[in-house]
């Protein structure tokens, strides 16, 4: 049988002024509200205590509010910096279960099934939660049910936190006031005139025979609402397929404790990964600072690894970016990304082992080496079908298998200068050698070797190079070619040769 | 249980016995001697080890940027098939690296900073991936050079620095250093490349002394042909 889901819903009446106090602490003691345009009247669209004890609520005509209370300070609302705000509140609060949602436009929804024990049972986990997120300076009222809907209507009901025990949501939900079922419009309008004042009523109205009057919607949210049928949440990341949790008992302040704490959650990551025979090859670990943000830093390996040391090489210098505010309260290090990896023999003698040793090996330096000086900074040449020597080289992933090229048979410099450099030579036959460079003369010189431009380009500006293999004076041994002809023809300094 | 050194009144046996513990702590961990790098017979008498030694960090100065790397070359194709090639802006061209034995499916290319190159570089030492490394540093400091040639002798690679000629160097924990300098080719017709030919210096070699060979590089059979100078 299935474990019995609970769920922890997160109400903030206040949003809009609360994120605006976050910003701006001073507006906390000070009556504060948003307004929003409708048709050409302004009304506000949400107050905070200070205002409501002034008397002011939600959809108040502005001009009236103002005349109420002068000393009101009003905002232009922003629903989607709000929409936003909560995005990012549900983000921190996955810190708690990977399975949290935000549930527009003032609400979180968090699926705490088998979670609560962590938090020594289900008031530790509201107090923890709820707690939070007042201290960070949001008003919260917090409810424990059996469904995510239920969940909701509670927060939204009742004047204060509550937890409803397991089997009695409906009981509870039934007592509500029916303004926390937050119904549409019309439907609410209707269950006025009916007389209708607790979710109760309603559900008494629905068994009836006025139940077709209520409307579809009506009926489901009830459902919803009493436990009857089930909406499961979208969290906002998919779970990833494996993490470790640290809870930190005093909030970490410096890089030095954070790093203790990492190598504790990659140690019991690893762990994880290797009972189920695992690799990652993505890591991420995010930081649940006491103010309700979330500071987050990733990595990737070039091949799946489960080997602490080495995956804390590659975090470690990255903790330095982490800000700590004032303590993070949780680190959750997850595996995004994870491949099969079967276990292998370290030290198995013999070639093949080596090989794997040495292979291994070599996937930790380039994990090392891109994790400082970035992806593109750690490459293999191959050999790619170009006419010119600047383009017949692709830079691979050294860790793709190699492509045995067919690199040209003839002599090559064993350096290319990415960009031919123009070079003072002159040449006394119209298409023959160089006869000095610079000051120098060229001793000796073989070729040409014409090389043609890629047919397919077209013609302007692109016109065959010969290139010479030359030797001056002083031994230097250079790749040159000459493009043009008559008196546009013009030296170009390509590569060395040993 | 035998007598402590403390309890006899020998003073030679008591620093016996010390000279014997310190030699054991001092004593690298028991490896199997990797054996040295041949560049030519006639070189590798001249060098204290027989050859170039591995797991240690060599020094290349050269004037002719195409020379001095072409030596370097030829040394990591000997030290094994995985090689790695660190620089600015590195500009290594696999085509042409063939013809001094480096194959190009085992060359790994690192572009680092300036500030950045001596800690990739470090990383590749210590690595057991490479056998081994180019490095194109502008300059090396004693302790640098110190921390470099603990990585190389740590995992058995060859590093092999990779620096312009400037006179008056700074000391530097090295095994060797090279200078190369390209010289014409040998004499024959102007219309044919000559076979590449260096006057090598190795102008310092721990237990060693400094010597000069004229060389020149077969590029069919892959080996150094020492003209004249050393014992030879």
């Amino acid at each position: 049988m299935a474990e019995a889901r609970r769920f922890l819903a997160l109400f903030l009446p206040r949003l809009a002024t609360d994120r605006l106090a976050r910003r701006d602490p001073t507006l906390h003691d000070r009556p504060c509200a948003t307004w929003q345009t409708t048709g050409s009247a302004r009304h506000l669209a949400a107050v905070n205590a200070a205002a409501e004890r002034a008397g002011l609520s939600p959809g108040l005509p502005f001009a009236d509010a103002l005349a109420a209370l002068p000393s009101l300070v009003a905002l232009p609302a922003a629903p989607a910096a709000d929409a936003a705000a909560l995005r990012a509140l549900a983000t921190w609060a996955s810190g708690f279960t990977p399975l949290a949602a935000p549930a527009p436009p003032d609400a979180l929804l968090l699926d705490i099934t088998g979670c609560a024990h962590l938090f020594g049972g289900e008031p530790g986990l509201l107090e923890a939660a709820a707690g939070r997120l007042r201290r960070a300076g949001f008003t919260v009222r917090a409810a424990m049910a059996d469904t995510a809907a239920g969940a909701l209507a509670l927060a939204r009901g009742s004047a204060e936190d509550r937890i409803v025990p397991p089997g009695s949501q409906a009981e509870a939900v039934c007592r509500l006031p029916l303004a926390a079922l937050r119904l549409a419009p019309e439907a609410a309008d209707l269950c006025a005139r009916l007389g209708l004042e607790t979710v109760g009523d309603l559900e008494t109205l629905a068994r009836g025979p006025a139940a077709r009057r209520l409307g579809p919607s009506t009926l489901a949210t009830l459902d919803e609402a009493m436990g009857r049928s089930l909406r499961p949440i979208t969290p906002l990341s998919p779970t990833p397929p494996a993490r470790a949790v640290f809870d930190c008992p005093d909030p970490l302040l410096t890089a030095e404790a954070i790093a203790i704490a990492l190598s504790r959650l990659l140690a019991s990551l690893c762990r994880d990964l290797a009972e189920r025979g695992l690799g990652a090859r993505r890591l991420s670990l995010a930081c649940y600072r006491s103010d309700a943000t979330v500071q987050r830093l990733g990595i990737g390996t070039a091949e799946a690894s489960r080997d602490a040391h080495h995956l804390a090489r590659l975090l470690f210098p990255k903790i330095e970016r982490i800000d700590p505010g004032f303590g993070i309260e949780r680190l959750v290090l997850a595996a995004d990304s994870v491949e099969p990896l079967g276990a292998y023999q370290r030290s198995l003698p013999g070639p093949g082992g080596e090989a794997a040793a040495r292979r291994e090996a070599l996937a930790r330096l380039i994990d090392r080496l891109r994790n400082r000086l970035g992806q593109e900074a750690v490459f293999r040449l191959d050999p790619f079908p170009a006419h010119w020597p600047e383009g017949s080289l692709r830079a691979a992933d050294p860790a793709s298998p190699p492509r045995s090229g067919p690199w040209p048979e003839q002599p090559r410099p064993l350096r290319l200068l990415p960009c031919p450099q123009p070079l003072p030579a002159r040449s006394p036959l119209p298409d023959g050698p160089p006869e000095t460079i610079g000051q120098e003369p060229v001793t000796r010189a073989e070729g040409p070797e014409r090389i043609l431009p890629a047919w397919w380009l077209p013609p302007a500006g692109q016109a065959w190079r010969d290139y010479w293999r030359v030797e001056t004076a002083s031994g230097r041994r250079l790749w040159v070619f000459a493009t043009g002809e008559g008196s546009t023809r013009a030296w170009f300094l390509h590569g060395r040769f040993g | 249980m035998p007598a402590t050194p403390h309890e006899t009144n020998d003073r030679r046996t008591v620093l016996d016995h010390l000279r014997a513990r310190l030699a054991r702590l001092e004593a690298p961990p028991a490896r199997p001697a990797l054996p040295p790098l041949s560049l030519a017979p006639a070189i590798d008498r001249a060098l204290p080890w027989r050859g170039l030694c591995r797991g240690a960090l060599h020094e290349v100065v050269a004037d002719d940027e195409g020379a001095g790397v072409a030596f370097a070359c030829l040394i990591a194709a000997r030290a094994g098939p995985s090689v790695g090639w660190i620089a600015t802006r590195p500009d290594p061209f696999p085509a042409g690296l063939r013809a001094w034995g480096i194959d190009p499916a085992g060359l790994l290319v690192v572009r680092a900073p300036p500030e950045d190159l001596l800690w990739a570089a470090e990383e590749c030492f210590r690595s057991k991936a490479l056998n081994a490394v180019l490095v194109f540093a502008s300059t090396l400091s004693l302790a640098a050079s110190r921390r470099l040639h603990l990585a190389a002798e740590e995992s058995g690679c060859t590093g092999l620095i990779l620096q312009r000629d400037v006179g008056g160097r700074p000391p530097s924990a090295a095994r060797s250093r090279w200078r190369v300098s390209s010289l014409p080719g040998s004499p024959g017709p102007t219309y044919l490349m000559p076979a590449p030919r260096w006057r090598l210096d190795l102008l310092r070699a721990r237990g060693g002394d400094p010597a000069t060979w004229i060389v020149q590089w077969n590029e069919t059979r892959h080996t150094l042909f020492v003209e004249e100078g050393g014992d030879g």
